[in-house]
């Protein structure tokens, strides 16, 4: 179990990774916060706090 | 009935409209704003906690869509999904409703093991379109054959998430459903695909197309080529067939390894560019999933969520079926699964005479229906995604009918549950 | 620097703000609830004293020995199994902090799943604490939680659970205790929390077993009592004795085919006799409306009421609700039937108790009122 949870972490933050670099490249304000909407719920269990 | 929560629910109905098709504000943007909203008119203020916990709801979900994106991408880029169009094509263009139907079945059948028709588009959907294209059916017609296999797909057996949730709401067991499910699902999954493409089912002029036929690779490549493919089935199949065999790893990590199996199996590709892309093209879909959380939680916190389910079993006995018909799918509008937990399950309570697996099956059906209502439509938005079409209502409106036709149906087996019963259990 | 880059930037910054609000109220959610040891207590074991691979997890919940030192039965009362029940929780406070047990002993596991007790089910809007003014006028919080383990501690869920028996369950019913009986050693988080209370019962030698819930009112398993088959004599006796004291409780026989749960797997995996109890909560329905703390207190809830009307419940409902007073009454006053008439048909292995308020004092004199005040 700890191996697989590890594996969705790391999961988690590759993700994590491509939206923060998809954030720099668009140029829509909207899509970009639309961004930060994925972002926290995804740090949050990056660090196991939710 | 009138009450405040009936103020809070066109309060927040009212901003989503306002910010989605007024300021043309991304639907995940505008769900979060209603929900906001929500919060201050009853008075909660701006919870952080409540907005984001909902959001929690979704966090597998997007991990899925996400990692089923990347796998998209690489099943396109490496050259499978061109080779595999060309070849059937080749081999069935003299029996279209055959080829039709075929296809329809590979698109149900991700979604019939995962039980999610976003799944089911972005794996399968992904590999027939094309050919559904060639054999001359609009690309909008395409995708609804594509979204309406994927929503059977979700509700046939033997993975059904919408009926665990509602069997665990009423503490069914998951036993029985096999039967019921395939009533439910296959002689749909036949009828609408035939129904759809009726007017493109005659032979087509092969030696017209030919030579616009994607390449193949499978002389480059060989059986390499659908190693990602096969690698992905093995391990879902081993997870619905074999579940005790090894620790299950869930879907994502499937995913993510049959798309990386992806990188060596034919054409060569960049897989951090087309992983960035995939994350681009689904990130709407992730924040719609993001606010659809928000939404709900702030529904059940200011009492508008019980005020909808309160209302729906006010319904008259005659008007109880055709209750359940229309607001399980529509709201489908917030999240088909949110429909099972937050309808299913008290109308199944509603429904304890009759019997349950058959009555749970059918509610599932109708469950999974919610996946084709907007704005979050996942199978309506992913399958029009697939075929290049910007605007998903336009692949929508053809999957009205069949809608209409696939709630008919799975309201007469409501209705006949218990005689039904007798025959299938 | 590109404009577009340095709305990003201002957004992330935006971003850690948020996670830092919403991360704080998380965090607070894993602080410990304060239970305070009563006349009865002598000592306390953790979890991980049955079951030692639990040590240093934050499962490891503490167990309460209510021993009179006289020759007895072992009663144990299991709280906290669904932290979203929380009559359950606060009836395994009061017998802690009240009873004064004369002969045998009781055994009282307040937060059986304690994981549970450290988030709250998304979507639910659950309130995070309710609070209690106690006789000297100071407050007690204890925390409401969720129904199944934390994802920080067993994550991600499969698709489908596959219980022990081979049954299908939904995904996130691998995280539900009550599910998990009769645990396994190797299995997962929950799974080994199962393992770790069954060994409690079994090494304890418990002669009594009483598992405490609540339920949505338009569930049919409401103001109930199921029983194992071996049990099913003494909760009959005590349903009669209930109804006596105007205590209305439907009596269920374990279903056999519905593996994984405590009524089930405690009395077929050990020799204890197994019972679970219901009492009626809004707060974990799905009519319900406003969700707050006076609806866990009160249960007074509009859409149940009209519920009630159009018959749809299990439970009769009014505009009074059902509050904690009564739910906590009537798993105390059912919890004391039983073991009375434990007593009765074997009277070598009694327990004897006194001290615990029962339905009508609590109805009466408020649930706060029984608490022992905080130093």
């Amino acid at each position: 179990m700890f191996i697989i949870t590890l594996t969705y972490r790391l999961i988690i933050l590759f993700f994590t990774t491509l939206v923060i670099l998809d954030m720099f490249k668009e140029e829509d304000i909207w899509n970009q916060l639309t961004s930060v909407f994925v972002i926290i719920p995804f740090v949050l269990r990056l660090f196991m706090i939710k | 009935m009138l009450s405040i929560e009936l103020l809070y629910f066109v309060v927040m109905v009212g901003i989503f409209a306002v910010c989605c098709f007024k300021f043309k504000l991304p639907v995940g943007i505008a769900m979060a704003i209603s929900a906001i909203s929500g919060c201050l008119v009853a008075g909660f203020g701006v919870p952080i906690r409540h907005l984001i916990e909902g959001a929690f709801n979704y966090l597998n979900t997007i991990l899925v869509i996400a990692t089923a994106m990347i796998f998209m991408k690489v099943v396109q880029y490496n050259g499978m999904m061109d080779t595999i169009t060309r070849w059937l094509i080749e081999k069935y263009y003299s029996k279209p409703a055959l080829l039709i139907v075929g296809l329809s079945f590979i698109v149900v059948f991700p979604g019939m093991i995962t039980g999610s028709s976003t799944a089911a588009v972005l794996t399968a959907g992904v590999l027939v379109s094309p050919v559904l294209i060639y054999m001359g059916l609009p690309k909008e017609i395409t995708a609804a054959v594509v979204a309406m296999a994927a929503v059977f797909g979700e509700a046939a057996p033997p993975v059904n998430v919408n009926a665990l949730i509602i069997g665990g709401g009423i503490d069914l067991p998951y036993i029985g459903f096999t039967l019921p499910l395939l009533v439910l699902t296959v002689p749909l999954i036949i009828a609408t695909s035939l129904f759809l493409s009726r007017k493109y089912l005659k032979v087509f002029n092969f030696e017209k197309i030919k030579d616009n036929l994607p390449d193949s690779y499978l002389a480059d490549f060989g059986i390499r080529l659908f190693l990602p493919t096969i690698v992905l089935v093995v391990f879902m199949v081993r997870e619905a067939f074999l579940p005790k065999l090894f620790p299950t790893l869930g879907m994502p990590v499937y995913f993510l390894l049959a798309a990386i199996v992806g990188i060596f199996s034919g054409k060569k590709f960049n897989f951090l560019k087309i992983s960035q892309e995939a994350v681009h093209d689904a990130l709407p879909v992730l924040g719609i999933l993001m606010g659809v959380g928000m939404f709900i939680q702030v529904m059940t916190l200011t009492g508008v969520r019980g005020y909808i389910v309160i209302n729906c079993l006010s319904l008259p006995p005659y008007l109880l079926y055709l209750g359940i018909a229309l607001s399980i799918p529509l709201f489908g509008a917030v999240s088909a699964y949110g429909s099972a937990s937050v309808l299913g399950v008290p109308f199944a309570l509603a429904l304890l005479e009759s019997n349950p697996v058959i009555t749970v099956a059918a509610l599932s059906q109708l469950a999974a229906l919610g996946d084709l209502m907007p704005p979050t439509a996942l199978a309506g938005i992913f399958a029009a995604q697939i075929v290049g079409e910007k605007n998903y209502f336009k692949v929508l409106k053809y999957c009205v009918l069949p809608a209409i036709v696939t709630a008919v149906w799975s309201i007469v087996i409501m209705i006949f549950a218990n005689a039904l019963a007798k025959i299938l259990l | 620097m590109k404009k577009n880059e340095k709305i990003a930037i201002f957004l992330l910054i935006f971003a850690a703000f948020v996670i830092v609000a919403a991360g704080l109220e998380f965090v607070d959610q894993w602080k410990p609830d304060l239970i305070i040891p009563g006349p009865s207590v002598t000592r306390t074991a953790r979890l991980s004293d049955y079951f030692p691979k639990l040590k240093g997890e934050y499962c490891d919940t503490t167990i309460y020995f209510l021993e009179s030192g006289e020759p007895g039965g072992t009663v144990m009362v299991l709280g906290g199994t669904h932290p979203n029940e929380p009559s359950s929780l606060l009836s395994a406070v009061l017998l802690i902090e009240n009873a004064v047990v004369t002969q045998g002993r009781i055994i009282v596991i307040p937060q059986a799943n304690l994981s549970g007790f450290s988030h709250n089910d998304p979507q639910e809007a659950s309130p995070r604490k309710i609070h209690f003014e106690t006789a000297g006028g100071g407050v007690r919080v204890f925390r409401y939680g969720s129904r199944a383990t934390n994802p920080i501690h067993q994550w991600p869920d499969p698709d489908i659970y596959i219980n022990q028996f081979g049954q299908s369950l939904s995904g996130s019913e691998t995280r539900n205790l009550n599910r998990g009986y009769p645990g396994d050693p190797e299995g997962n988080y929950t799974e080994q929390i199962c393992y770790g209370i069954m060994e409690v019962i079994r090494q304890e030698a418990s002669d009594l077993s009483i598992d405490l819930h609540e339920a949505s009112p338009e569930y049919p398993v409401i103001n109930a009592i199921v029983a194992h088959e071996r049990a099913i004599d003494l909760a009959s006796i005590a349903v009669l004795d209930l109804q006596m004291e105007d205590l209305d409780y439907s009596l269920e026989i374990s279903p056999p085919s519905f593996r994984g749960l405590t009524h089930r797997e405690w009395g077929d995996y050990s020799d204890t006799l197994a019972i679970l109890m219901e009492t009626a909560n809004a707060s974990q329905g799905r009519i319900r409306g406003k969700t707050d703390e006076a609806l866990v207190l009160t249960g007074k809830d509009k859409m149940y009421v009209k519920a009630a009307e159009l018959g749809r419940l299990y439970v009769p409902y009014d505009e009074n609700g059902h509050p904690i007073e009564e739910r906590v009454g009537r798993h105390l006053t059912a919890t004391k039937m039983l073991v009375e008439n434990m007593n009765m048909l074997w009277p070598e292995q009694a327990v004897v108790y006194h001290g615990v308020p029962d339905y009508y004092e609590l109805m009466e004199q408020g649930y706060g009122n029984y608490l022992l005040p905080s130093l």
